[in-house]
């Protein structure tokens, strides 16, 4: 079976700078791929060539099976929108303040046909419910402001989901969130892949949640894959060294800070 | 031993044209010289507030509305600018999260070293040179980096250099207010390393603020848990990680998914922090809280020590409930 996203060769320049080198990535049916690397890798830079938002300077993608020309702007359609949806990290920015919750939904139901006029508030109710906003009732007339940073990216979701996707991106998705309910959207993200079969390319500098959500993990450097595996596999037999050091380097796993003490705590 | 920080029923209020905003109630905390203090709380807790106000460094609509603040028994609140001026920095320092924001991006690294070792009373331009390379050498960076810009510098030196600075005056206290958050693990804990290397051989103490609660455990002598404004509990890092006493504090050290275990044994807290314009009332906890009665919704626990372990503090009146223990 071909896989759901396939890209080869996937190459970016800002200026003489090289940021993406050759990158091969696939997004199997139904699978969560987490992209890893720290600040400057170069993985958000892949988010947003396959979300469109950029050109790329060389490569090819399929999606589906069907090529399409990463290098063009003019070749994304309204269908390749409806199959490939992005969340990005920061839900205050991402929601429009003057639009209530509902309209953020509306307008792709409609703009993607998902919808009749008629339908569309019942429509917009049933994806608040699979984001886990219920009673969906009392959020789908109310402003982003007045949701905490949790709702508001379940709303992201809820939107991203509306023309129905195959392949969901999710840039740092809940790195903007407070501590305690970031659990809960990494399992709302599960069970959507679980329920509905939404793959997901999670984009994370954070390796704990990639090993929480994602069937296989790729590592970046420097614009560059320089290991991919089962998330197990390259969480607990991490092969290439800069895997190795990132592992070390995450709180509470690795060997612990030395703290050369001196004395007893008072 | 006295406390060389001692904060007692601290009370910080924002003042907004539509009613006070009380960011901080009643927050008692002391400081031993040498220790390390984690202070851990997510986003609008307080904990930035406490930082600003043991320096006096609130500024309005911020104002103390209550509470005593005494450093190395002196009375802070009361100290007039020239005594703050002898404090901040000389024994009371701070590093940010923000290195690129706390440094000044048209001066060089030396001449802003220059500048704070001048304005404390080292004028002599050997002293501030050799004083400049030692504190490079102290945090890792070249001797070369003082005639560098802050933008010519990564973002892990240029906190390397805030670090310096902080130090630069030797003080018995470095408040650390997310210092890592924006840096990459790996540079993260190189830094971190060192500081705790420093730690040991010069003896400061240090107050660590961070969300990061894994990373504080691996730190901090004991941890204190603010919410929405409040402690919920200080604790000796081990008893805490054994068993918290304090239901937020115990899922806070659920909430992190980890490298072991099982793949999603992380569990969020039900709901969401209160906004601190319209807190509950009671335990500002109640609301997440599956411990929750009656009592909870209406009185506000009083932050006690605990009697089975004098070394932990807690505010909740179902503490221990969760260990099987009773106060």
């Amino acid at each position: 079976m071909t896989p759901l996203l396939e890209v080869r060769g996937l190459t970016k320049r800002f200026g003489a700078h090289v940021v993406l080198d050759g990158v091969d990535l696939d997004v199997g049916r139904g699978e969560i791929v987490a992209l890893v690397g720290e600040s400057g890798s170069g993985k958000s830079t892949i988010a947003r060539v396959l979300a469109r938002l950029e050109r790329a300077d060389a490569g090819r993608a399929a999606l589906d099976g069907a090529p399409f020309d990463l290098l063009k702007h003019a070749d994304v359609t309204r269908a390749y929108r409806a199959r490939v949806q992005m969340v990005f990290q920061d839900p205050f920015g991402s929601l429009n303040p003057v639009h209530t919750v509902g309209e953020h939904l509306t307008r792709p139901l409609r703009l993607h046909g998902r919808t009749t006029p008629q339908g569309e508030r019942s429509a917009a109710l049933a994806l608040l419910e699979s984001v886990g906003l219920a009673p969906a009732a009392e959020f789908i007339d109310v402003y982003p402001h007045a949701l905490s940073g949790g709702q508001r990216q379940r709303v992201a979701i809820a939107r991203a989901l509306a023309p129905q996707p195959a392949l969901l991106i999710a840039d740092e998705p809940t790195s903007m969130l407070d501590v305690s309910i970031r659990a809960g959207v990494l399992a709302l993200l599960r069970e959507l892949r679980d329920q509905h079969s939404v793959s997901m390319l999670l984009i994370t500098h954070d390796l704990a949640s990639a090993r929480a959500l994602a069937d296989r993990i790729l590592v970046l450097s420097a614009g560059r894959i320089v290991e991919s595996g089962p998330t197990e596999r390259v969480i607990s037999a991490p092969e290439h060294p800069y895997t190795q050091q990132l592992l070390a380097a995450v709180p509470g796993a690795g060997p612990l800070l030395r703290r050369p003490h001196t004395g007893a705590p008072p | 031993m006295t406390p060389l920080l001692s904060v007692r029923d601290l009370v910080v209020e924002y003042i907004e044209p539509t009613g006070n905003v009380r960011v901080l109630d009643g927050v008692s905390l002391d400081i031993a010289p040498g220790e390390i203090i984690g202070l851990a709380g997510e986003s609008g807790s307080g904990k930035s507030t406490l930082a600003f106000a043991i320096t006096r460094l609130l500024r309005a609509p911020a104002v103390v509305r209550g509470g005593h603040i005494a450093w190395s028994g002196r009375d802070v609140l009361s100290m007039d600018e020239p005594a703050l001026r002898a404090m901040r920095w000389a024994e009371v320092s701070m590093v940010f999260q923000s290195a690129m924001d706390a440094l000044n991006p048209v001066l060089t690294i030396g001449a802003q070293l220059d500048d704070t070792l001048r304005a404390h009373g080292v004028t002599d331009r050997a002293a501030l040179d050799s004083r400049g390379r030692a504190l490079m050498a102290l945090v890792d960076l070249q001797p070369e980096h003082l005639g560098r810009y802050p933008h010519e510098l990564s973002g892990g030196m240029r906190q390397r250099a805030c670090i310096a600075f902080a130090l630069a005056l030797q003080p018995q206290l470095v408040i650390m207010d997310e210092p890592t958050t924006a840096l990459d693990v790996v540079v993260q804990r190189d830094i971190l390393q060192r500081v705790l290397e420093l730690q040991a051989r010069l003896g400061f103490a240090v107050l660590f603020i961070s969300h990061d609660l894994p990373l504080m455990l691996e730190l901090a002598d004991r941890v204190a848990v603010l919410y929405a404004g409040r402690l919920c509990e200080l604790s000796p890092t081990a008893a805490l990680q054994r068993g918290a006493l304090h239901p937020y504090a115990r899922g806070l050290l659920h909430a992190f998914p980890t490298l072991l275990g099982p793949r999603d044994a992380a569990r969020a807290i039900d709901g969401a922090p209160p906004s601190p314009r319209s807190p509950p009332p009671g335990c500002r906890f109640h609301p997440r809280c599956g411990l929750a009665d009656a009592r909870c919704g209406l009185e506000a626990p009083p932050w006690v020590t605990w009697p089975a372990d004098p070394t932990r503090q807690v505010a909740c009146h179902h503490a221990g409930a969760l260990e099987g223990g009773t106060p």
